[in-house]
């Protein structure tokens, strides 16, 4: 399979003033000498670690999730593959992000704009936030066809109507004429989704596009989500989410992140069936099977999820895990190799490879 | 099961709200919220509420507290809530507000939002010590000890004593607001949603708390989601609720495993990651219009089974086995 989009070492960190945090700026120190205080409005400011280091591949026709809980670093990485995460506060250290052989993060404003909508497509969490209030349906999905050139005001309103057929929604003639306060949060979704796929893109992100959703709702979103990808050749989804059952449900591989910092990449069976890390193994305890029914407890995960400013020393994840040995609290692990799609963040698997050879 | 089982029996409650008279129109119309719904809670057990959201799960909880404002917008209920912890039925709509405030000590809720819930201004020791001063006859020192007692059963750290609001995280909000719930001593306990708005891993903490609360303090709950693979997981009863009528209810495994009506079925389907087994999935019209008519199955318009009977009948609530209750022509014995 072709790569459509490489993440290479991305690191993107918010600053924050340390007024708003309870930290001194003593723990700061790492920023004091290096070069990368170009920047003015960073000095002074603690940062925030919200994706380090993260790197991922997403290959022509697949749909990828990323899972994690709220705070892991997820939404960041998505919003940082169009370049939408705002400067200040945050800022794009380092890294790669080479759609088609081309990184984004090098693109002039101009390039970007033909690469946002056409190329890769976005759908937000709450559909009722990203459509404008005051503007009706019509010059909403309109704005976004009129970047292209060689469509007339006939093939516009053509245009739209069958985007609106596709996503779903019943009475397209209507909806283009309403308000969005006059659409149900389903429907809102919708013509997101509309929207998003206006400019025929190859990538859709969805960044947690049912969560505001009934769960019959839900649903229906979904299974848009797999006909449209199914209906398209060489389309990929990145689907972001904390509902593992989604992700069972469509995803062809998931990333599972934690601390700003990949956890676990793998093929969705395999790491379902056999989850490794212990944060993974935790987050698929924490969903009630929805196949069997027992009142005992749920095996959740302990603790709370850590502060991006102040994470503990060595493996992220160790005040949380069952397993932490005393490696855990000082080295933090590297992504192991287990097999040939599949790694894992954790000491337990670095051991288990050496006694492997 | 005799009576004398129930905390709690609803029978035949109907709520409306009455929409405010505005500028043009001149007649006020009435939206029935809840119609025509009967429930009962067993002493000790964990009730589920499931359904979409708009279909008056919360406003039956608004109903058991008396939660209405009736300066903003006119409400009108109708029916029976009977409360029987003590000797003789209490009916809660037909207390003064006086009784009702010396009652409230029995029911309390948990809200959706923790942190919109928790009054900022105060520390969580005002916080949890404030029921306390109004139901309970303890001094200053009784009451600390018990919050503190209440914090350590909630799993927040003692020294948090003094902490506000906006220095915990959801999750820890609501502990404290289930601390707060705790406090007063209730017999039965509404959680409306509880765990909506956090995490899975918290949803999960959350859940586990609930349970082992249930255990120590013998507690009723009365437990609201529009998740029904939560709702399982909890509750010994299930009620589904459609467009504020109650459309099946029974056990929990009965309703997970053996649903009859086809909106359970529905609900059930739509549960990420559930697989259907050897089943026919349940086809759904999709974008159907909500309006109901009166004399019609309120699910017609988006059922896959419906026929001409559906649009001309209304099905009343059933028993179809042994304490499992449906209303639908085509679930019948």
């Amino acid at each position: 399979m072709n790569k459509l989009l490489e993440i290479d070492n991305l690191k993107v960190y918010f600053f924050v003033d340390p007024l708003y945090t309870g930290f001194t700026k003593s723990n700061n120190n790492e920023f004091k000498s290096k070069d990368i205080i170009e920047d003015r409005w960073i000095k002074g400011k603690i940062p925030v670690k919200a994706v380090d280091n993260v790197s991922f591949d997403i290959f022509n026709g697949e749909i990828l999730g990323i899972a994690g809980e709220s705070g892991s670093g997820k939404s960041v990485t998505a919003h940082s593959i169009i370049n939408l995460i705002p400067s200040p506060p945050g800022k794009i250290l380092s890294g790669e992000i080479l759609y088609k052989g081309k990184d984004i993060l090098k693109l002039s404003k101009n390039e970007l704009k033909n690469i946002r909508g056409k190329e890769i497509g976005m759908i937000f969490q709450e559909p009722s936030v990203s459509l404008n209030p005051v503007l009706k349906i019509k010059s909403q999905i309109f704005e976004s066809l009129m970047l292209d050139k060689k469509l007339n005001k006939k093939d516009i309103k053509k245009k739209a109507l069958t985007l609106l057929a596709d996503v779903g929604i019943t009475n397209p003639e209507s909806s283009l004429n309403s308000y969005p306060h006059q659409l149900s949060g389903g429907m809102k979704q919708r013509i997101m989704i509309a929207i998003a796929l206006s400019r025929n893109p190859s990538l859709l992100i969805a960044d947690e596009p049912t969560t505001s959703l009934d769960v019959t709702t839900q649903k229906q979103i979904i299974d848009l989500l797999v006909n449209i990808k199914k209906s398209r050749t060489d389309f990929s989804i990145l689907l972001i989410t904390h509902n593992l059952g989604l992700i069972k449900q469509i995803c062809d591989r998931v990333i599972i992140m934690y601390g700003g910092k990949i956890q676990e990449i793998g093929e969705m069976k395999k790491l379902f069936e056999n989850p490794l890390h212990p944060y993974t193994e935790g987050l698929v305890g924490c969903f009630p099977d929805p196949n069997s029914i027992s009142t005992e407890r749920i095996n959740g995960i302990p603790g709370n999820i850590p502060d991006a400013i102040d994470y503990p020393s060595g493996c992220k994840f160790h005040p949380r895990c069952k397993y932490a040995m005393c490696l855990c609290k000082n080295i933090e692990p590297e992504l192991f190799l287990i097999e040939k799609t599949h790694f894992v963040r954790c000491h337990l698997y670095k051991v288990n490879n050496i006694t492997d050879e | 099961m005799n009576d004398n089982n129930y905390i709690i029996q609803i029978k035949n409650l109907c709520v409306s709200y009455l929409t405010e008279k505005n500028l043009f129109s001149l007649k006020s119309d009435k939206i029935v919220a809840v119609n025509d719904v009967s429930l009962d809670i067993t002493k000790g057990t964990t009730t589920g509420l499931v359904g979409e959201s708009g279909c008056g799960k919360s406003t039956i909880a608004k109903a058991m507290l008396r939660l209405f404002n009736k300066g903003l917008n006119d409400v009108e209920i109708k029916g029976d809530i009977n409360l029987l912890f003590e000797e003789n039925p209490i009916n809660i709509l037909k207390l003064s507000k006086k009784e009702m405030r010396k009652l409230r000590k029995h029911i309390q809720i948990i809200f959706q939002d923790p942190s919109s819930s928790l009054n900022p201004r105060f520390t969580v020791g005002k916080i949890i010590e404030e029921p306390l001063i109004y139901n309970t006859s303890l001094n200053k020192k009784e009451r600390i000890e018990k919050v503190l007692f209440l914090l350590e059963k909630v799993g927040i750290s003692l020294d948090k004593y003094s902490s506000y609001p906006f220095e915990f995280s959801g999750g820890q909000k609501q502990r404290i607001s289930i601390a707060r719930a705790l406090a007063s001593g209730p017999e039965l306990i509404i959680c409306d949603e509880p765990v909506s708005s956090l995490d899975v891993s918290i949803q999960a903490q959350i859940i586990n708390l609930l349970m082992d609360l249930q255990k120590d303090f013998n507690l009723s709950i009365l437990f609201i989601s529009h998740d029904i693979s939560v709702v399982k997981q909890i509750s010994r009863n299930i009620l589904v609720m459609y467009m504020g009528k109650i459309i099946e209810s029974g056990e929990a495994g009965k309703i997970y495993f053996n649903s009859m009506h086809p909106y359970t079925k529905l609900l059930i389907s739509s549960i990420p990651g559930y697989m259907l087994k050897n089943e026919t999935v349940i086809p759904q019209i999709e974008n159907a219009e909500n309006t109901h008519r009166p004399s019609a199955c309120s699910f017609v318009s988006r059922c896959s089974l419906a026929q001409n009977i559906c649009n001309e009948n209304e099905p009343r609530l059933e028993e179809i086995a042994d304490n499992h209750y449906a209303a639908c022509f085509f679930c019948r014995k």
